[in-house]
């Protein structure tokens, strides 16, 4: 019985699903560095998968497919940023104004393009090539766990290590960071902190894209209206368990992906699905209050400390006088 | 003086708002008058007819079977109506109901999930006949209800399967006698797929083994993949869905696996039919036209329960257009005949979760 659940296609599963997470949740981690808490992801994802698959299937190839959803992440991540950032609306209403654009557009355009609705499928749409590593051809557990992903699998990997890099070892990465802590100070060493915030936003869309093109082109060859079935939320979840750090949050999107295939194992041997499909958001209500605990020993600790700085500061002050 | 224009500025558009939201009204009374007087003219106008759907058009399955019938009953029948979608949105029922029986003088509802409402809003509208799909409510004059023997359908196609794992001639299927199915939610409705799946299955061998999984979701097609992949990695080699949307992801699971998988509600073997062997099909566009058919014709008897089986068309396998390469061999569809011949008569009977 062991056997059955314990396997390893539970950990293939796992990092199957865990992909499209870490994709949209790098965007919007690098979003919530710069203090834009995006809830727009999961309508991101969508448009991504739907232009992913409408360039792929006009020019019959993936790199096509990639390069509308990159666009169209880079034209919505524009869209987002100057409401939020230009015209200063509420980052949660544009949020969910995209949610709601993206799945109206994308119905739309199915139904006047492709001329079906619902779902679409085609011959004509190619899928995201699987990429085969061939040193790893020899090891035996490994091959069957790490080779022969699609190709936003390792891209994904390189992006986690990418924007570690990025967020905590350039000056730039700093430049991000200071644009959501304490934007005042960025704009006074003459930076923008809205030019900064501009990037980041137009970043989590090509990131989202990327998540879209994986899910519909990767993952899948084909389109259904709200595929992107909420993995954006999943995602933003998955930033706030890893504190925006994006080592972090892969194991977050790691922890969701492992107990989702593990639901669906567990399913074989009897127990309920009903029980199942609630793994995933127990175990999110478990790591929440962890985390809200943590935050709150930081904040009691912060505040000790601000105590102390302000009784020493009177002390300065009364020394002066 | 910014602040008097700024006032000048409000004042125009309140007024705007007021005088355009008269002009509505009035078109809408005049409209409402206008539509009574009509039926006094002509004696034989066409009769209307809403189609309200749970979920969206475009599943390729359950919904899209109906907006077929309700399609050729206004093309062979010359009836008039509309499609509203609630898209799964339960805040949406009520108003879509309520839409579609002002407007209409009979209203098809699909959707198990209408149960409450409909019983909230039939009343208000004795005079529209309300074609209940896919559940029962007793006790209401007009509402009649639709139920399909889903069970006996997928007995066939548990049969089918049961009999096609043990093909090993063909490419794809393995020696052990494991069949699977991935069920949308966890409902009763599904639950009557998989009860007649199972039962279909030990009819023809007691060894095979059925493993079920729900998604938990319609509208996943990612999900449907990843629990497909793991009934193909336990040993399946045909995966029958009962999943809308989900289901499409069962398909590609089965291309990914070259396995095979059977289809729900419509014919669906044209999506993939290299990997798609049969469906299994739920005449719900049949039930829909019959019943438009009878209220035509003055024969409806409205109040009832209408059960549509294997009986009376409701239910059967589809083996897809004669152009395609057919997997299934022809001993295996004779024997699925006699199965349905042997249900048909009562000799066989079906066991079922509704």
């Amino acid at each position: 019985m062991y056997r059955e659940i314990f396997n390893i296609t539970l950990l293939q599963n796992t990092i199957r699903t865990a992909t499209p997470l870490i994709l949209a949740a790098l965007g919007g981690l690098l979003t919530s560095h710069t203090g834009i808490l995006n809830i727009g992801m999961e309508g991101m994802i969508l448009l991504g998968a739907f232009f992913g698959v409408a360039g792929s299937y006009f020019f019959e190839s993936y790199l096509m497919g990639i390069l509308f959803a990159v666009t169209s992440g880079i034209i919505i991540g524009i869209v987002f940023a100057l409401f939020v950032i230009k015209l200063k609306s509420d980052e949660f209403i544009v949020g969910i104004a995209i949610n709601m654009f993206a799945g109206g557009l994308t119905m739309f355009l199915l139904r006047s393009i492709f001329g079906v609705k619902g779902a679409f499928s085609s011959p004509r749409i190619q899928p995201l090539p699987d990429i085969n590593i061939a040193f790893i051809d020899k090891i035996p557990i490994l091959n069957v766990l790490l080779n022969n992903h699609s190709l936003f699998v390792y891209i994904s990997w390189i992006l986690v290590i990418a924007i570690y890099i990025f967020l905590y070892k350039t000056p730039y990465g700093l430049w991000f960071r200071a644009a959501g802590e304490f934007p005042e100070a960025l704009d006074t060493v003459g930076i923008s902190s809205d030019k900064i915030k501009f990037a980041s936003s137009i970043l989590c869309g090509i990131l989202c894209g990327f998540a879209g093109v994986h899910l519909s082109l990767g993952y899948l060859t084909l389109f259904t209206e709200n595929m992107s079935a909420n993995r954006g939320f999943i995602a933003l979840a998955a930033i706030i368990f890893g504190s925006a750090n994006p080592l972090m949050t892969y194991v977050a999107a790691l922890i969701f992906g492992f107990f989702d295939a593990l639901g669906i194992r567990l399913q074989g041997v009897g127990i309920p699905s009903q029980f199942t499909q609630m793994f995933p958001y127990i175990v999110t209500v478990l790591v929440l209050i962890a985390v809200v605990k943590r935050e709150r020993d930081k904040k009691a600790l912060q505040a000790k400390a601000g105590r102390i700085d302000k009784s020493q500061s009177q002390a300065a002050g009364n020394l002066t006088r | 003086m910014k602040k008097t224009i700024a006032v000048l500025l409000i004042l125009m558009l309140i007024g705007g708002l007021v005088l355009t939201g008269c002009g509505k009204t009035d078109d809408a009374q005049k409209q409402q008058e206008e539509v009574p007087a009509e039926p006094g003219d002509e004696e034989k106008e066409p009769l209307k007819v809403a189609l309200v759907l749970s979920g969206g058009l475009g599943d390729r399955s359950f919904y899209d079977s109906s907006h077929e019938g309700f399609e050729r009953a206004k093309k062979e029948l010359g009836i008039e109506g509309s499609v509203l979608e609630c898209k799964n949105d339960p805040s949406l029922y009520q108003d879509q109901l309520i839409q579609a029986s002002e407007n209409a003088q009979a209203v098809v509802v699909v959707g198990f999930e209408f149960f409450d409402v409909i019983q909230e809003v039939a009343p208000e509208y004795p005079e529209v006949n309300y074609i209940y799909l896919d559940n029962v409510v007793e006790g209401f004059d007009n509402i009649t209800c639709i139920t399909y023997l889903e069970n006996e359908g997928t007995f066939l196609a548990g049969a089918l399967a049961a009999m096609l794992t043990q093909e090993t001639s063909i490419e794809g299927i393995n020696e052990e006698k494991i069949i699977g199915m991935v069920g949308g939610v966890d409902l009763p409705v599904i639950r009557n797929f998989q009860v007649g799946y199972e039962a279909g299955a030990k009819y023809i061998d007691e060894e095979v083994r059925v493993e079920t999984i729900y998604a938990g979701d319609f509208e996943d097609p990612a999900k449907g993949k990843e629990c497909a992949l793991a009934l193909y990695a336990k040993g399946a080699d045909i995966v029958f869905h009962a999943a809308g949307k989900t289901g499409e992801g069962v398909f590609e699971a089965a291309k990914e696996a070259k396995a095979y998988a059977i289809g729900v509600d419509t014919d669906q073997r044209y999506i993939n039919p290299d990997v798609i062997v049969a469906s299994m099909i739920k005449g719900v566009g049949l039930s829909v036209f019959e019943t438009i058919e009878k209220i035509i014709d003055g024969t409806f008897e409205p109040g009832k329960v209408i059960y549509y089986g294997i009986n009376e068309g409701g239910v059967d396998i589809g083996y897809g257009t004669p152009d395609m390469k057919q997997i299934v061999p022809d001993e295996i569809k004779e024997k699925v005949e006699e199965i349905k011949a042997k249900v048909k008569s009562g000799e066989i009977q079906v066991p079922t979760a509704k």
